[in-house]
């Protein structure tokens, strides 16, 4: 009997022409993981809704759905509650209650099970989950992490046989996307839950993904089991791009036999097919202007009184027109340096001069017009009007920038993740700045949406523009920087060129450059593995 | 013996609504005094060194509230003296003196009530009243934080294109418009996607169970059982007549009787239950740690 069993599943919105999805057939097998791919817009969120009784979107619904052999529709309201369980993006929004053990206890309370067996499941979950030390404290002092793994938790202690994550990782850094991903893989293989899961990074999932499903404009591309979706993303150049380093690397090469999913095999794909009589690429490298764009100086950030210095003692250049990533860890004072870079928190003690003049020189807002502009990491923050059009209109921006007349009746919130960059973007370029900051830029986007981004920054920079960003997503930095520090206890490192500080990092640095490492040099991204490789094929 | 913040969040309950009730509602002096005393006794040992501001603030109140009365009201028979050939009368006076106290020490029963009970032990209560109450009274401390939360943020973010400006007032005002309407778009949609994760998780499904961590323990039962009993005989009391006390035109209090004194002591023996168990626990604590 298959956990899961569809047949012909149709799902139309009110007012829509097309399906969002139409006619999808499929089975998944009790422990089976499955990945759900495919663009923005294809269907991915629809059709694990409407596997899920309760978050059925509003509209016409065909075909069948049967969990571990019953009709979904016949299911008692608490049976369906506890048979299939749903994590959705945002683990902020699905949190209920204030208290950790509430939280958890929710599920249970809700079904109205009695209080010893809420007891036991709220203490086994903790300790399976590992957040037993947390159980009594607020849900908002928790990291993103440690929240998303929550949200997980509090809906494995229903014990669903079907578990849906709809983007999980899409709000968490690659730490915390990496954790939740191998505790979802632990309950597949320990606790047989049939897992399906929408992802637009791959890299965390695919190595224990049992099967790929590929649906495109709603419609059912093939489900296949692993290597044959890999055979198949060979010719489907967009799930190639989402694919991760170690596949696209191989499929750029036009390796044969079993394709790698992971850096070590990846590396021997490459130690046993290529040479190294090339070692390196040409570096065009490009000297720094004289001109400092941003000097800081011994600057000392703290949040409270009493509290430590989250900044404390930080030196900083940054010239013009040059593009420097910061790199560090959660809490490490990334994003509150950009905070006290772009005025919005004041500085304790120290210096900081933007084009050489002191920040606080920069009188009635002359800061925010024409000098400097920041794109902050939840860019719903900006949004204020109902519709794209309204939002461009309050910026008064009359020229519609990246490709978004497309777009101009939607409401902001019901943009992609990547849309939403776009609109972000286009309002703080709207004060032209000549330095922009970004905070995690590629945060939720997908592949398409970051390539975008990148291509539109380096144009940004042909024109001049200084740009500091802070992120996580390495791949971004190694894209887009010129140069990268890295943040450790309130302060930055050197400044280096980014191909040496990803170059030569063990933890900070790109999948590519792990599988290219000791044997050539410099190879940061997937794009230059591919020419350096070339460079070296056998005759 | 627990500690007052380690009893069950019920008893806990019962005891400061008993004893703030009838400090509010028995104007008797003696049990005014007591409750001032006692009230401010229990927050001291409650709050230790901290409560000293709390003291000085409810001080500056009680000297004002105290005033205030003969200031406004100029009933009573014994005039101290005029002002603006308007008398000032001691039996206004001691009225204030007398609701000033009462109105002191509700405060500090409120006080230390707040000190005893987190959000997390209200929600227990509500739970025994109704499950679904509580669910609400968590979920707005949910929210209350993450919109206040969200409000900073969107804050800083709009400060750092240049949106939101404190300079001047009109731009503050401005400011402020902007950084609430994104909030509250903010809001709705996560109010959604929250409701959504409720629905997945079986919420109206069934009736739902209350769950708590705490447990009501016979020590519980007990505290509570006390402070309802002699709350009654007080109100007993209080109905014969014998805590009555009139001020105006003269300060009359009602003849010293048995059901009088009952009255006062059964207050006292209330009031004083809290202070005598946390320094009860405290002394405890001190001596089997002395022994270890």
């Amino acid at each position: 009997m298959a956990a899961i069993d569809v047949r012909g599943l149709t799902f139309k919105y009110p007012l829509c022409e097309k399906a969002a999805i139409e006619d999808i057939s499929f089975t998944a097998a009790e422990g089976e993981t499955m990945l759900v791919c495919g663009e923005g817009g294809s269907g991915k969120s629809t059709l694990l809704r409407c596997l899920k009784r309760e978050l059925i979107p509003n509209g016409e619904l065909s075909g069948k759905v049967l969990i571990a052999g019953k009709d979904r529709d016949t299911l008692e309201p608490g049976e369906s509650a506890c048979l299939v369980g749903f994590v959705g993006q945002d683990c902020e929004q699905q949190m209920v209650t204030d208290k950790v053990w509430h939280e958890l206890a929710f599920g249970p309370e809700s079904i109205g099970l009695d209080k010893n067996t809420i007891a036991v499941r709220v203490a086994e979950t903790a300790a399976y989950f590992g957040i037993y030390d947390k159980l009594s404290k607020p849900t908002a002092s928790l990291s993103g992490g440690e929240k998303q793994l929550l949200t997980l938790a509090s809906v494995m202690i229903m014990q669903p046989r079907v578990l849906l994550l709809d983007e999980p990782c899409s709000q968490l850094d690659p730490l915390a996307s990496r954790q939740l991903a191998e505790t979802v893989a632990r309950l597949c293989r320990e606790q047989a839950v049939t897992v399906m899961i929408a992802e637009h990074r791959f890299e965390h999932i695919l190595p224990f993904a049992d099967r790929v499903m590929r649906l495109e404009k709603g419609r059912l591309s093939f489900c296949e089991n692993r290597s044959e979706a890999l055979k198949r993303a060979a010719e489907d150049e967009a799930l190639l791009r989402a694919m991760p380093a170690p596949v696209r690397i191989f499929s750029g090469l036009s390796g044969e036999g079993e394709c790698p999913c992971d850096t070590a095999g990846a590396r021997r794909f490459v130690r046993e097919t290529f040479d190294n009589s090339v070692r390196s690429l040409e570096i065009d490298e490009k000297a720094l202007s004289a001109n400092k764009a941003l000097e800081l100086k011994n600057v000392t950030f703290r949040y409270e009184r009493e509290g430590k210095d989250i900044i404390d003692g930080l030196d900083l250049e940054v010239s013009e027109g040059e593009c420097l990533a910061l790199l560090g860890a959660n809490g490490s004072g990334k994003s509150t340096a950009l905070g006290l870079i772009s005025g919005a928190l004041k500085a304790q003690t120290g210096s900081i001069r933007i084009f050489g003049k002191k920040l606080k020189d920069y009188k009635n807002n002359s800061l925010y017009q024409g000098t400097l502009s920041m794109l902050p990491q939840d860019v719903t923050a900006l949004f204020t009007q109902n519709s794209v059009k309204e939002e461009l209109e309050a910026s008064h921006i009359t020229e519609i920038p990246f490709g978004l007349e497309k777009l101009l009746e939607r409401h902001p919130y019901d943009l992609s993740g990547g849309e939403r960059q776009l609109l972000a973007l286009a309002k703080v370029l709207a004060r032209e700045p000549k330095i922009l900051l970004l905070d995690e830029p590629t945060k939720s986007l997908d592949a398409a949406s970051t390539d975008r981004l990148c291509e539109i920054i380096r144009s940004l920079k042909q024109k001049g523009m200084t740009v500091l960003t802070v992120s996580h997503d390495t791949e971004f930095c190694a894209e887009v920087s010129d140069r990268c520090a890295v943040f450790f206890s309130g302060r930055l490192s050197e400044p280096a060129a980014t191909i040496k500080v990803l170059g030569e990092n063990r933890y900070f640095t790109t999948a590519s450059s792990l599988i290219t490492r000791d044997r050539y040099d410099g190879a940061l991204t997937v794009e230059d593995t591919v020419r350096i490789c070339n460079m070296n094929r056998r005759l | 013996m627990r500690r007052i913040r380690d009893m069950h969040p019920l008893s806990v309950t019962v005891f400061f609504v008993c004893v703030t009730m009838l400090a509010m509602s028995v104007s008797h002096p003696a049990v005014t005094a007591a409750s001032l005393v006692l009230s401010m006794l229990l927050f001291t040992v409650l709050k230790g060194a901290k409560s000293i501001r709390t003291h000085i603030l409810i001080l500056i109140f009680f000297i004002i509230f105290t005033l205030i009365n003969p200031v406004i009201s100029h009933k009573g028979s014994t005039v101290l003296f005029m002002v603006n050939d308007t008398p000032v009368t001691l039996e206004s006076l001691l009225y204030g003196l007398n609701a000033a106290a009462g109105l002191c020490s509700v405060f500090y029963w409120v006080f230390s009530f707040s000190a005893v009970m987190d959000s997390e032990r209200m929600l227990c209560v509500f739970g025994l009243i109704s499950p679904r109450a509580a669910l609400v009274a968590s979920c707005s401390i949910r929210y209350l934080t993450l919109i206040k939360a969200q409000y900073r943020r969107t804050k800083l973010s709009m400060r750092a294109i240049g949106l939101y400006t404190d300079g001047n007032i009109i731009d503050l005002i401005r400011g402020n418009m902007r950084v609430f309407s994104s909030v509250i778009g903010w809001a709705l949609e996560n109010g959604i996607a929250t409701a959504d994760s409720m629905a997945a998780r079986g919420c109206g499904s069934t009736k739902r169970t209350a769950f708590s961590v705490k447990k009501f323990r016979l020590g519980d039962g007990i505290f509570m059982a006390a402070a309802l009993m002699l709350s009654a005989l007080c109100v007993a009391c209080s109905a014969l007549g014998s805590l009555k006390i009139t001020f105006y035109p003269k300060t009359v209090l009602a003849p010293a009787d048995a059901a009088g004194f009952i009255g006062i002591a059964s207050f006292i023996l209330l009031a004083v239950m809290p202070s005598a168990i946390e320094t009860g626990v405290k002394l405890k604590w001190r001596r089997s740690m002395s022994e270890v």
